[in-house]
Formats: C-alpha cells, structure tokens, sequence
C-alpha cells in the first residue's frame, strides 16, 4: 500500500500499474483513452470520484502519446482526417458540455446520462458484433475458395452513402485511402465530441466506429488516427483537470508506468491481427462496461443493501480489463503460431493477419 | 456399409477447441476468478 497525499487515500501500487498496463494494451490496440474502465476502477481503489476523473484524463493523455507515436511509425494515422476532424470534436465536445448543463437544469442528467449511455453502448455493440461476424464469415469463404484477403474487410455499405456525398471541398486522404466531403469529417467530429462532452469520456469508442462505418476507413487506420484525437482532447482535459486541482501525479506517474509498457504492446499487436479482430474486441469491451455499470446501478438503487452486488461490480471492473488484454495477448500468440504452420483453433485464420 | 462411431466427447472436445464463443465464455470466467482474488487479497477491506 502506498499513501497518496494529494488523494488522501493509500491504495495499491500494483493495482495502479497492473491497471495502467492493462488499459494501456486495450487503448493501443482498439484506438480508446479507457476512461470508462479506468474512473470505476480507480474509484474501487479509493480514489475520491473527482479525483479518479482527473487522474484518468492525465493518465490518458500520457499513454495516448506513447500509442500514436508506436501507430505513426506503423503507418496507421491519416493526418488529414486526423486534423480535419479535430476542430469538428473540440467544437462538439463544448457542445457536449452546455447540453449536459442544459437537461441538468432540468433534472433530467442523471436518467438522460445513463439511458444515453446504455443505448449507444448496446446500440454500438451489435452493430459492430453482427457486422464483423459477417466479415469473418465472408473472409472464410474467400479463403476457401482460394482467393486473397489483405487485412480489412467490411461487409457494411454505409461508407458509400457517406463517400457519395458531393459537398464541397473534397479531401483526400492518402492512408486511409478514402475520398471524402470534409463536412462529413467535420461533421463526424461534431458528433461525437458532442457524445464525448456529454457522457464525460474521450469518445475512443464511438470514434472509431463512426470512421470505420460511415468515413470507410479501415480498422487500423481508424485505431491510429483516433489515438491521434485523443492526445489532442485529452491534452486539453488533463490540462484543465490539473489547474482545477483533480490529479494525484504520483499516482498518474505509477499508471504511466504500466501505460507505457501496454500501449506499445497494444499498438504492435495491431499489426498481428486483422480488421474484423479489433472491431471484436472493441465490441467487447463496449458490452463488457455496460455490464459493470448496470451492476453499479443497481447497487445504487438498492440503497446499497445487498452488497453481493457491489462485489460482483467490483469483480467485473477489474474482469473485463484482464480478459480485454489477456484476448489481445492470445490473437498475437495464435497469429505467430499460425505463421509458423502450428495448430490454431479455427476461428484464428480469419482474425489474424498474414504475412 | 461401413459405420463409423464418433463418440460424443469427440465432438465436444472438438467443438470446444474451434469454438470462439466457448473460448470467450472460459477467459471471461478466468479473468473474473482472477479479480475475484485481486479483490479479496487487496480491496476487499479498503472499499468505500
């Protein structure tokens, strides 16, 4: 146990780097800052709720760094969509945040927050699910028959529609190797700043869907650039929660530690895997949270009574960040084994990439 | 005609191996067995 001054709390170390390593493999490797698995957690440690905020968007901008410069030099960032974008998402996170203040005018946050949340969550969830399963299915056919598959594949026709729209100016993004209406890029940053801003998250995972499945970038080029968003809005918000007082830097710095090591593990990992794998696991992690939070609810909601709950909240906050990881680390040892002619079970091939 | 007997615990054994959501369903149940055990050696007396 060690105690954090400025926190006022002692927690353990290792918890603190183990939770910084695993967010840090998951973030590198599906294009998220973690901050919906990483303020529960650090709450469950002890962390004061402001505090667990302040220390996750610091602890976020850090390590979103370290996994954008590992995409970079993969080849995964467009940095015209990049920046084309960034504008769009700091215009809609402030959006975000008056519309929050807006319905907590209201009274109506706390139930518009949570019914929100949940629906985007599962709303993304099976979109995403049900999209990459017809992926991977039309994958084995292709490769039955005999027929090449580079690393991406997309059964969704939504990008066309999106592609098809003649606004001008035009961009062209090289990497990513789309042509499309920038106010479609600025407008995808609207949007989900204004989702960011208003859930209080980076937006990771509603980005990276948004620049698969309506901008027709592919899964790694999405990963890669959104990570570059992220150090920009997370920059920001680290920034503004430090001079407001929310961050324990001895406890960001024990996160960075593990950070720095799963981010670069993450972001390699990439290259070992195919499209359909991140978008699984990104599906996962989205289902994995809506999970934990209904827990919490509920605990809540009980007047806190029945403490089986609150247990079980716990286990699954910490839980689905160790099966998150410990699934990435499988679909690299599965895509070195594949490579090398040994057994794999057989839903490997088609997730992992070829040389 | 020749008949082969495949018993049941060949199949499962098989289905167990190439299935994705068994695979998912047995590291989701480890991984939560492992918090499990992070929380009663380390959070279980220092939760708010």
């Amino acid at each position: 146990m060690f105690e954090f001054a400025i926190a006022g709390i002692s927690a353990p170390v290792f918890l603190l780097v183990l939770t910084g390593m695993t967010v840090g493999m998951v973030g590198g490797f599906i294009g998220v800052g973690g901050g919906y698995m990483v303020t529960p957690a650090l709450i469950v440690f002890g962390f004061p709720g402001y505090m667990a905020s302040g220390i996750d968007v610091m602890h976020i901008a850090g390590k979103s760094v370290v996994a954008t410069i590992r995409h970079r030099q993969l080849g995964n960032i467009d940095w015209v969509l990049g920046l084309t974008m960034v504008g769009g998402t700091m215009m809609g996170v402030e959006m975000g945040v008056r519309l929050l203040n807006y319905t907590k005018a209201l009274g109506l946050s706390g139930i518009a927050l949570l019914t929100g949340s949940v629906g985007i969550m599962i709303g993304l969830f099976l979109y995403t699910q049900i999209e990459t399963h017809k992926a991977q299915k039309k994958i084995n056919e292709l490769t039955k028959a005999g027929k090449t598959v580079g690393r991406e594949l997309r059964v969704s026709t939504l990008p066309l529609f999106f592609q098809s729209i003649a606004l001008r100016p035009i961009v062209r993004c090289h990497t990513a190797r789309i042509v499309i209406s920038m106010w479609v890029i600025v407008i995808i940053g609207i949007a989900t700043g204004v989702l960011a801003g208003f859930f209080g998250v980076g937006g990771g995972f509603i980005r990276v869907p948004a620049l698969v499945y309506i901008a027709g970038a592919t899964t790694h080029i999405a990963v890669g650039t959104d990570l570059l968003e992220i150090v920009v809005s997370g920059g920001y918000g680290a920034l503004r929660q430090y001079m407001s007082g929310n961050v324990d830097m001895v406890a960001v710095w024990f996160m960075i530690i593990g950070a720095m090591f799963g981010a670069q593990f993450g972001s390699i990992a990439t290259s070992f895997v195919r499209g359909p794998a991140i978008r699984y696991i990104l599906s996962y992690s989205l289902v994995l949270a809506t999970t934990g939070a209904f827990l919490r609810l509920f605990y809540m909601l009980t007047a806190q009574k029945y403490e089986f709950l609150n247990f079980f909240a716990v286990v699954f906050t910490l839980g689905e960040m160790i099966f998150l990881c410990l699934f990435i680390m499988t679909l690299v040892i599965f895509s070195v084994r594949h490579r090398h002619g040994k057994w794999v079970p057989g839903w490997i091939p088609s997730l992992v990439a070829t040389p | 005609m020749t008949f082969e007997i495949v018993s049941k615990e060949c199949y499962t054994m098989n289905w167990l191996l190439n299935s994705m959501l068994a695979y998912w369903v047995v590291l989701l149940l480890f991984s939560l067995g492992a918090a499990a055990v992070i929380y009663f050696m380390w959070l279980k007396d220092s939760l708010i």
